[in-house]
């Protein structure tokens, strides 16, 4: 009995002890150690040190010396929010268990996030409809012009194929002789979702932006351009548009509106993009804490970086950011049926 | 605990080995039907650290299913093998800080294998009831890994998605040990020699990367990757043309690319179904 007892706490023991000598020692969870592994995952793949302007080196030579293995949670989490912050990238975002931390600094220039309640109240009235698992609104804001709203260019599985939608409120708008597209306060999503809207409005094969991935140690390093195109699919719609961005169109909204800019029929109302172009990658740390940083350089089709700085409109309506329109009216919007109406 | 959990899960499997053997008539392992095609399900776990995505160790269950095709000749034997396990893996059990995480993380995994091996009988002893025989696997491995940090199904953006695949020309050796004239135990072991290991280059794949390209793949040969793919079966014939198997296997390995470490340890344990017959 003694010994068969022996032979399995045997067994077990070494079973036990060939997990860390095959998948490797449990990482150190020490605050230094955790510090390094964020300043080292962004040292390899953060993309746009060189867009941002940003030493990284030197931050580290600033921060770490004040990371200590016996500091509290609460003064790490503040020291690497504050590394990360001087990154100034809506797309990194920082988060632990208690506090979630995000970069979108733009956002503090202009006013409050675009209110869809008003359009639907008091420009589509009995018209408003919605469709797509509540991606897609629609209406007419009068005989001859058609309004959609697009919120995201996410999805889930309650939402998935969503865009399919998009060439049924095509059919419904047909006979309007001018569109109004609205991706204000879009936070972007999937590239699918993006390609898949937009090739409703390419009546051709189009190169409409280039992406490179960092892709080695040096920040320097990247992979060579690979070209994003548009082919047309579905229902087709070739007349005028006004798109509306305002400083809340984020991510993918912005590779649709860098897309949709490339177009002839199109004119671009509202305020700057908000200069977050590259996907986003998630990670985590030891402890659990997660973060993610931006890992590629996306550009228009002559190389021009808009990260950062956001796409500017050609009619620009900047709301500061203690504006306050009347509660009927939308300023943007209003702009956009002045334009087309003409 | 994964130890405990493993033996709860294939008691089942011994279950029906066991009434499989009590009622088994006197048929033969060997037979002079040499073609047979197999069924294989049963339980697994995976244990991946891939530091590409996550320092954490992940690991969790899943049930594999697998199926293939295998010729017997009287001194060798080719054999397919597909087997697939899909498993949500999640780190909430690996360390006591991750206990109340309150980000909801899901994490995906998928796993598919092909493998092709021959082997030829090299070597008779104990009056013709030991076996040994070499040969060699062309063994092919797909791995998915989708982690959603913060709760996302699997189709929200965001996330940590990536894949990598190994084809492997591996050294294969096994010995098969008569019990009697229907039950035998064999073990194979192969290990990698050359490898080609695919996966993205650099960072993980993301919704703007062409999902596969030539670019990700890399010849490793064995030290840059080091790995097994290990069985321990035993084999009863039920009828003539049906054979019945419990199979322990084994599968390890463990690379590094830009001082990123991916190891991974998948064991599972299958009954197996072999339907023989002559063309």
């Amino acid at each position: 009995m003694i010994k068969n007892a022996f032979c399995i706490s045997f067994i077990i023991l070494t079973l036990s002890g060939c997990t860390d000598l095959l998948l490797g020692p449990t990482p150190s969870l020490s605050h230094t150690a955790i510090f390094d592994e964020l300043w080292h995952d962004f040292d390899a793949r953060y993309a746009l040190f060189e867009v941002h302007h940003v030493n990284w080196d030197s931050l580290y030579n600033l921060f770490r010396p004040h990371v200590t293995d016996n500091m509290a949670d609460s003064v790490l989490s503040k020291t690497i929010d504050t590394l990360l912050r001087s990154l100034h990238d809506p797309h990194v975002g920082f988060s632990t268990f208690n506090s979630n931390y995000n970069y979108g600094e733009p956002y503090l220039d202009s006013a409050a996030s675009f209110d869809f309640y008003k359009v639907s109240s008091f420009y589509l009235g009995a018209s408003a409809s919605v469709t797509g698992y509540g991606h897609i609104f629609y209406g007419f804001i009068n005989d001859s012009l058609a309004y959609i709203y697009l919120p995201s260019f996410d999805e889930s599985s309650d939402t998935y194929g969503w865009a399919a939608q998009f060439d049924s409120v095509l059919i419904k708008l047909q006979l309007a002789k001018g569109l109004i597209l609205d991706v204000r306060s879009n936070q972007g999503g999937t590239q699918a979702n993006f390609i898949s809207i937009a090739s409703h409005f390419f009546s051709a094969s189009h190169d409409v932006m280039h992406i490179q991935e960092r892709n080695g140690p040096k920040h320097s390093d990247f992979s060579s351009v690979e070209v994003q195109s548009i082919s047309p699919v579905g229902i087709q719609y070739k007349k005028p548009i006004v798109l509306l961005t305002d400083r809340f169109t984020l991510s993918a909204a912005e590779w649709f509106t860098l897309a949709m800019k490339t177009l002839p029929n199109i004119v671009r109302v509202g305020d700057t993009t908000s200069g977050a172009f590259s996907p986003r990658l998630d990670r985590e740390l030891a402890n659990g804490w997660i973060y993610s940083l931006s890992i590629e350089k996306v550009t228009d089709i002559n190389g021009n970086s808009f990260e950062g700085r956001g796409i500017p409109p050609e009619v620009t309506i900047h709301l500061p950011p203690h504006y306050r329109a009347s509660f009927s009216k939308d300023t943007t919007l209003d702009k956009a049926i002045e334009i087309l109406s003409k | 605990m994964a130890i405990e959990r493993m033996l709860k899960k294939i008691t089942p499997i011994f279950f029906v080995l066991s009434i499989s053997i009590i009622s088994a008539q006197a048929q033969s392992i060997d037979t002079t039907l040499r073609h047979r095609l197999f069924l294989s399900f049963g339980f697994n776990h995976t244990d991946s650290r891939d530091e590409q995505a996550s320092p954490l160790l992940y690991y969790g269950d899943g049930n594999p299913l697998g199926f293939g095709y295998e010729y017997r000749g009287n001194s060798y034997r080719h054999s397919f093998r597909f087997t697939f396990a899909i498993s949500a893996i999640n780190a909430n059990n690996l360390t006591p800080d991750l206990q109340n995480d309150p980000f909801g993380r899901n994490t995906f995994f998928g796993n598919a294998f092909l493998t092709y091996s021959y082997l030829q009988n090299w070597k008779d002893a104990m009056d013709g009831k030991f076996h040994l025989s070499l040969g060699g696997a062309f063994d092919n491995l797909a791995f998915l890994r989708i982690y959603k940090y913060y709760g996302d199904d699997l189709y929200a953006s965001g996330g940590a998605p990536s894949w990598e695949g190994l084809s492997m020309l591996c050294p294969a050796v096994c010995a098969d040990y008569y019990l009697s004239s229907n039950q035998k135990i064999y073990s194979q072991l192969s290990i990698p020699l050359v490898s080609l290991v695919g996966r993205p280059d650099y960072n993980l794949i993301n919704s703007n990367s062409a999902f596969i390209s030539g670019k990700n793949f890399h010849m490793v040969l064995l030290g840059g990757l080091v790995g097994w793919n290990y069985s321990l079966a035993f084999e009863q014939a039920i009828w003539d043309a049906l054979e019945i198997s419990a199979a322990y296997n084994s599968r390890y390995y463990r690379y590094s690319r830009y001082g990123w470490t991916t190891s991974v340890l998948i064991q599972d344990v299958t009954l197996q179904l072999n339907w023989r017959f002559e063309l």
